[in-house]
Order: C-alpha cells, then structure tokens, then sequence
C-alpha cells in the first residue's frame, strides 16, 4: 500500500474530478494507492472566509469523485478561526475527511491557531502544516520547523505532520528531533539523496510519510526519495503508507 | 540500455553524500541498472584551478573506465584554461561541464564562445549546469543564482557542430526557449531537474524524444528519481530509447 500525503488538485482541467483523474493516471503508473489532498482550485494563500468554503468544497466534490482513493484534509486558516471550526465540523466530524491543512495564512506560533489545533485533538486527526526555511527568505506568514515545535508543545495531544521536512530537512528534522508529535513527510523538494535516511536516523521511520506535492512536484521525483533510500524494507513499508494508514485512520 | 548524462564524482562541499566515489557509484549503476554515466568532479565546482580536480577524477574512475565516462570541469573564464582544457581531453575526457553562475560568466560572454570553438576543434560535448542545487537552499554564505538561459540558443546556433546539454534545468526554463531547442537539433536538456505531473510525457510533446536525454544528478540525488519519472511515462520504443541512451551514444560516437 503506498499512500501520498500530500497532493494538491489544481492546474490539471477545469474541475475536481478532472484534476482527479489526471493525478490517478500517473498514480497508477507508480502503484501509489491512495492521495491525501487538500487546498482548491487553485493555491490561494490568504483565503478570504468565503474562499475557504470553495476551496474546501472543491476537495469535497473530489473525493465524492473517487472516495475510494481520494483522502480529504481541511483547509484551515488561523485568519478564520470561526470558519475553519465550522468546516471542521461539517467535513471531518461528519466525515468524510481525515484530518487538517494549514498552509501560510499565519506561522503556527501564533495564537489564532489554538483553537483550531484543540478541535483537531477532539477530533483525534492530524494536522499537516508547511513548513520551510529558505535561505532565499521565508515569507512573513510562512512557519519555520522552529515555529511548529512552539505550536506542538502548547498541544502536545496533537498530533502534527511538518510538511517538506523544513525544506532544508537537515536543519528541519533535527529542529523537530526531540517533539514526538511531529512527524514530518519528505515532499517538496528537489529528490536530494539522504534524505530519507537522515530522517529515519533521527526521528524514527514510523515518524516519515512518504507525499509528493503534487502538482507542484512529481509523484516519481519524491517517490525516488523512499524507494531510493539505504533503509530496510520494513521502515520503507512504514513511510510509504503504513504511517499514513495509521495517523489518518485509512 | 541507460545512459546517465549528468552525474558527478568526489566531494560536494556542502553536504555528506553516500555513494560519491567510484566503487560505490558504480555498485549504485548495477542496483539501479544504469549501464554508463558520464561523471565529473565535484571539485571543480568551487576550486579556482580546476585541473586537480579533473587529475583526482581520471585517475579515480580508471578501474571503471567501461562504466564511467569522464567530463572534465573546465572554467573558461580563468586565466590559461586551454591548457586544462587540453589535458582533460588528452587524459580522456570526452565531455566538459560547465558552471557559469559558479565561475562568474554568462552564456553571452566571449570565454563562453572560445571554450565552444575548442570544443567544436576537438570533438567534445559541452553541458552546461543551470544550477547545482534548490536555490533556497544554499548555503547562506554561497548563494548562487541560476544560469539565465537565454543565450544557450544563439550559443548552439553559432556552433552546430557541438552538442550541447542543459543540465538541472526545470520545466519553465526550457517552455522559455522550447522553439530553440525544437530547431537546433544539437541543443539537448536532460531531466533530473523536471517536475510536475507526467513530466516527461509532456516534454516530449513539447519538444520531441530527439532533444531529451536521461540524466539523473547522481549522487547528490537519488538515481531511481530519474528512473521513475520515465516509469511514469508512456512512450514509444523509440523515444524512450532515444532519451535512455540513442541520444547520448550519437555525440560519443561523433566524438
């Protein structure tokens, strides 16, 4: 079973079961079973209220396309808290989606996403949160790995999955090494070997999730970093799907 | 058969990389089933005189010459680089690489166009690194930008006789100048660089089997991303075989 945490359904047709489809197609090439998605029709990185309601109404018209393969994640926004507890409620209480995307609205740290993070602990889902640290700059509102340590210990019944590993994963998975309820997934950057194994040296492999973000990236490009890795066979059967099986309740 | 046309050997200077000298390397080429990968010194990247980096490569890789196929790091904008460039072509090497952004110049420039008319001379391969590595991710103290790649058209265009390989270059880069590789059939990119979804299939739409050719930026990524994105590829015999090794064999033959 091979599932990937974290896909994105924009940019390939004009609705959420062409996107579908056209993921599912290259999927299938590579046996990767399930995607967990989240965000809308296109990447809106400060969502008004109503646009979360579309966005995740997008995801929801996707998963009713294919709910056999299509795994649902809220968007959240700290910028709406009184929205996001709503489609909370609609979309995970009542099913049928298994768990949070929080992207850049805010960085993590801050109070507004409390709140949030509490009603996901009731809920007992994970929350993916982006992280990254860029030499480049990060974006005021982007969180660092420093940032979602602040957040999991203020929450430490919740369960987090860093996005990308940091970006710089070296620095982002030694930032997180010592918080256990932050896991990381490997995606989003260039397949740089080592990856993988440094993950597993420091956090554990039942703390690794195999994702791509797609379709940003390539299924095959972040694949090549677990199937690639010096592991044993066993940790690369839990970071390919096991741990998402288990921390999104598959 | 799998050709790697862009891969390197040695020490990179920012990060422990496994599998960076040649036993393993190779051991590496038999687990993924890649037959023959042109490799260059990592050295040569940041070392002002490159030669000694070329020396250590020919040298290291000489139990492995079937398998390896050496490209030496030339900066034509270092003073007296013929002589490097001629002893990296007397030691073997059937290729160079390049790394302008790295060794201050641009395609445009006139040390650019004296390294092609060697090239042209003596029968070798040129590939030209865009980039090394995620620019977000470069050491702060080393940021690097990319190559701009504009000019690489009016560079093949001059020289027709020389290949030349686009190396780590991304999807939007070569969209930007798909109408020049589509007409200057010795301007080659490879794809350890391509993402997006059926990324190659769509290149090959894009600019045709006859432009694409396997590369995989090994060791500093891994191997199977390359492998994987032709797996997740449909396409024909012949323009898979064309961008596994057909293209790659074509410039050594000539050479």
């Amino acid at each position: 079973m091979i599932v990937d945490c974290h896909v994105h359904l924009h940019g390939n047709g004009e609705t959420p079961a062409a996107n579908v489809d056209f993921r599912l197609k290259y999927a299938d090439r590579l046996g990767i079973d399930l995607l967990v998605c989240s965000l809308g029709e296109s990447l809106r990185r400060q969502p008004t209220a109503q646009e979360l309601e579309l966005d995740n109404a997008w995801g929801m018209e996707a998963i009713k396309h294919c709910p056999q393969r299509i795994i649902g994640l809220v968007y959240a926004s700290p910028n709406h808290v009184d929205k996001s507890l709503q489609l909370m409620e609609r979309y995970i209480a009542n099913g049928p989606m298994k768990g949070l995307k929080m992207w850049v609205c805010r960085r993590c740290n801050d109070p507004n996403c409390d709140p949030i993070v509490e009603y996901a602990t009731e809920l007992d889902v994970p929350i993916q949160q982006h992280t990254w640290i860029k030499s480049t700059g990060n974006m005021p509102t982007e969180s660092t790995p420093a940032d979602l340590v602040e957040l999991a210990r203020r929450h430490p019944a919740a369960q987090f999955v860093m996005a990308h590993s940091g970006g710089n994963w070296e620095c982002g998975i030694r930032t997180v090494s010592h918080q256990p309820n932050i896991a990381v997934d490997v995606c989003g950057g260039d397949p740089e070997a080592g990856q993988t194994e440094y993950a597993v040296a420091f956090l554990g492999a039942q703390r690794v999730l195999y994702g791509s973000d797609a379709s940003g990236r390539s299924f095959a490009s972040q694949l090549a970093k677990v199937i690639g890795a010096e592991i044993p066979d066993s940790d690369r059967r839990m970071i390919l799907g096991d741990n998402a099986v288990r921390m999104f309740k598959l | 058969m799998i050709i790697d046309c862009n891969a390197h050997l040695g020490h990179w200077p920012f990060r422990h990389l496994e599998n960076s000298q040649p036993d393993d390397f190779v051991a590496l080429m038999d687990r993924c089933g890649v037959t023959q990968a042109c490799v260059a010194p990592f050295q040569g990247l940041l070392y002002g005189d490159v030669r000694p980096a070329n020396d250590w490569l020919i040298e290291a890789i000489a139990p492995h010459r079937d398998r390896l196929i050496p490209h030496a790091a030339i900066n034509p904008n270092f003073p007296d680089w013929e002589r490097d460039f001629g002893e990296a072509v007397d030691g073997g090497c059937v290729g160079v690489r390049l790394y302008p952004n790295y060794h201050s110049y641009e395609l445009g420039d006139g040390c650019l166009t004296d390294l092609m008319a060697a090239a042209k001379e003596h029968s070798v391969t040129v590939s030209i690194h865009l980039r090394m590595y995620d620019e977000r991710l470069h050491h702060p103290r080393c940021m690097v930008p990319p190559v701009a790649v504009t000019e690489a058209g009016a560079v093949a265009l001059k020289f027709p006789e020389v290949s030349i390989v686009l190396c780590n270059i991304k999807t939007a880069e070569i969209m930007g100048i798909a109408e020049d590789i589509r007409s200057l059939p010795n301007l080659y990119v490879e794809i350890s660089n391509l993402e997006g979804t059926g990324g190659v299939e769509k290149l090959v739409a894009e600019i045709g089997a006859a432009s694409i050719v396997f590369g995989t930026h090994a060791p500093y990524q891994y191997m199977d991303a390359a492998l994987l994105k032709m797996k997740e590829a449909v396409l024909s015999e012949e323009d898979s075989a064309a961008i596994f090794y057909k293209n790659a064999q074509a410039w050594m033959t000539a050479a």
